[in-house]
């Protein structure tokens, strides 16, 4: 009888262990990274039978040299690093919407600044090549202020509040922390503009080896029903998610973050007018020598592969 | 002139560098790792859109600057201080101070304090310039032996005439020393400094590509910057030969 019963846990243990795959997830200790470090911190990956562990990157363009170099399996990025990513050889897929965001960017202007008009002849900081620097474009084209009418800065998104308070720059586009930082810190600095104000949404989009996506499938359409699982937790539960993801993030407090992370709305799902916006996105990049592409809409369709949430959760595309 | 088997064995060296790299680019296969013909690709194509020529002018002219203010600066201060133990006793806890503290934890006061535009950049170059410089004089003076003086004065010269046939000369190799070594330096610093709200430079050129996966841009900006820094000490070396050569021993002369 005991005999049996250790036959069978073996038997059920090597059985687990077969199912269980391993996946390493790259994150940066940034709230964008929220929904996979609560996948992988609340179990919800372990759930769907995924071992995985986190692997903590400087930033997110680190994450994503991580997944590209095979170090990581999945990450977490915003449109144009990943174009570029693929654009110049990088084996990587994009499965999924990680969040959505129309509060994260934003515009910020000294006292020179009250109406659009008043843009120009002025110097504007951005990041090249960011999310930022396409709500830059967009709120020009928008506003039809022609481009030679500023002057832009290319200033990494943390010295631009310094820049902004020595008046070296009059406005810069870049997201949160910085934008809310700069309108607290720099005397008559404001907020002009958040990107939905422009008629703009963000996206945080869950990018994953090419490898695996086609060689293990499976893995694949468990680790994207996991995550699906985690962001409708963090939806209902903002406060534990921001717990959870200040063991990694290590903001100020936990109600900052989970201030944070309600700026963002964590679908879990992945949609035609994301890959539509993506394509806008990927135009504009080649158009700015970022990608070494010349068909934006075959880069993005090189790019994105709805199969796996098609097979994981067909109600959550519409592809 | 370098001997034919020295020029061969450079030449061996060289080949087995790039060897090497092709074939851990061959072996590893990814994107991140582009092969010494791709990195030359990259290159010619950032020659002909005219990108690299302009970013090595930028970095070049940053470097010379900030170079330049920093000899001009550190050694007159080092013969100062060696000199004069006045201005010593009241230079030397702020210099001891600063010289550990390297130039790359100056970024953000220096965009703070003196802006996006190229004073910050500048000042970087400067900052690693002239503690080098200042030392290596002022160690200079220490060096010259009593003795050396004590016969010159016997002779009858004034103090002037002493500082500029006895103490120049003799610390002008260690000042000469100095300065290639902070030379090599500024190189590193451009980097840094191209980290502050730049839009062209070497520095520029090597973390924006990296940022963007260009790596082929990014190692031929790094090849470049390694290739600029030998024909800036060169320059300096064949320089310093021939307008300071009364200064210098004779091996210092034939450094290369």
């Amino acid at each position: 009888m005991r005999r049996s019963i250790v036959l069978l846990a073996m038997l059920w243990t090597a059985s687990a262990a077969a199912q269980t795959a391993n996946l390493t997830v790259g994150v940066a200790p940034s709230i964008d990274n929220t929904l996979l470090i609560v996948a992988v911190k609340h179990g919800f990956l372990a759930k769907e039978g995924v071992k995985a562990e986190l692997q903590l990157f400087d930033s997110s363009p680190g994450a994503l040299q991580g997944v590209v170099a095979g170090r990581a399996d999945i990450t977490n990025n915003t449109e144009p690093p990943h174009l570029a990513a693929r654009a110049r050889g990088g084996k990587i897929v994009q499965i999924m919407t990680g969040y959505q965001t129309g509060k994260q960017n934003a515009s910020v202007v000294n006292e020179t600044i009250s109406k659009d008009a008043d843009f120009i002849g002025k110097t504007i900081g951005v990041q090249r090549g960011s999310g930022a620097h396409y709500h830059l474009a967009w709120f020009l084209q928008r506003s039809k202020i022609p481009s030679d009418k500023v002057t832009l800065k290319f200033i990494d998104s943390p010295d631009q509040i310094a820049a902004l308070a020595r008046n070296d720059i009059q406005a810069f586009f870049a997201w949160e922390p910085y934008v809310s930082k700069a309108s607290e810190t720099v005397p008559k600095a404001r907020i002009y503009r958040r990107n939905e104000e422009d008629g703009l949404l963000f996206s945080g989009n869950i990018v994953m080896r090419e490898e695996i996506v086609k060689g293990q499938r499976d893995l694949a359409v468990r680790t994207v029903k996991g995550l699906i699982a985690a962001a409708d937790w963090i939806m209902k539960n903002p406060m534990d998610a921001a717990k959870v993801a200040n063991e990694v993030v290590k903001g100020p407090s936990v109600e900052v973050v989970a201030k944070q992370i309600q700026n963002l709305t964590w679908p879990g799902d992945f949609r035609r007018k994301v890959r539509d916006q993506e394509i806008g996105i990927a135009e504009w990049g080649i158009g700015m020598g970022l990608f070494p592409a010349k068909d934006a809409t075959k880069l993005v369709d090189e790019l994105i592969d709805p199969s796996i949430i098609k097979a994981a959760a067909p109600s959550r595309t519409d592809f | 002139m370098i001997a034919r088997p020295a020029l061969l064995l450079t030449g061996v060296s060289l080949a087995t560098g790039i060897a090497a790299w092709w074939v851990a680019s061959r072996a590893l296969n990814s994107p991140l790792f582009p092969s010494p013909a791709e990195i030359v690709a990259s290159a010619k194509e950032l020659v002909r859109t005219g990108v690299l020529l302009s970013d090595i002018a930028v970095s070049v002219k940053r470097i010379a600057i900030g170079f330049v203010l920093g000899c001009a600066v550190g050694i007159p201060l080092g013969l100062a201080m060696g000199l004069f133990r006045p201005v010593r006793v009241f230079c030397e806890p702020i210099v001891q101070f600063l010289r550990f503290v390297p130039p790359i934890a100056w970024l953000i006061p220096a965009i703070m304090w003196f802006g996006i535009g190229e004073t910050s950049k500048i000042l970087l170059i400067f900052y690693m310039t002239v503690f080098l410089v200042l030392i290596n004089t002022m160690a200079g003076v220490s060096s010259i032996r009593r003795n050396m003086l004590r016969s010159a004065e016997s002779c009858g010269v004034n103090r002037w005439q002493l500082f500029w046939w006895v103490v120049f000369p003799a610390t002008m190799s260690y000042s000469v020393a100095g300065a290639r070594i902070a030379l090599g330096n500024s190189f590193a610093a451009v980097v840094g400094a191209e980290l502050i709200a730049a839009d062209s430079g070497i520095g520029f050129r090597i973390v924006e590509s990296g940022k963007w996966l260009a790596m082929g841009d990014m190692f031929a900006a790094i090849l470049i910057l390694g290739l600029l820094g030998i024909a800036a000490d060169r320059l300096v070396n064949d320089l310093t030969s021939r307008w300071l050569r009364h200064y210098l021993p004779p091996a210092e002369q034939h450094v290369g």
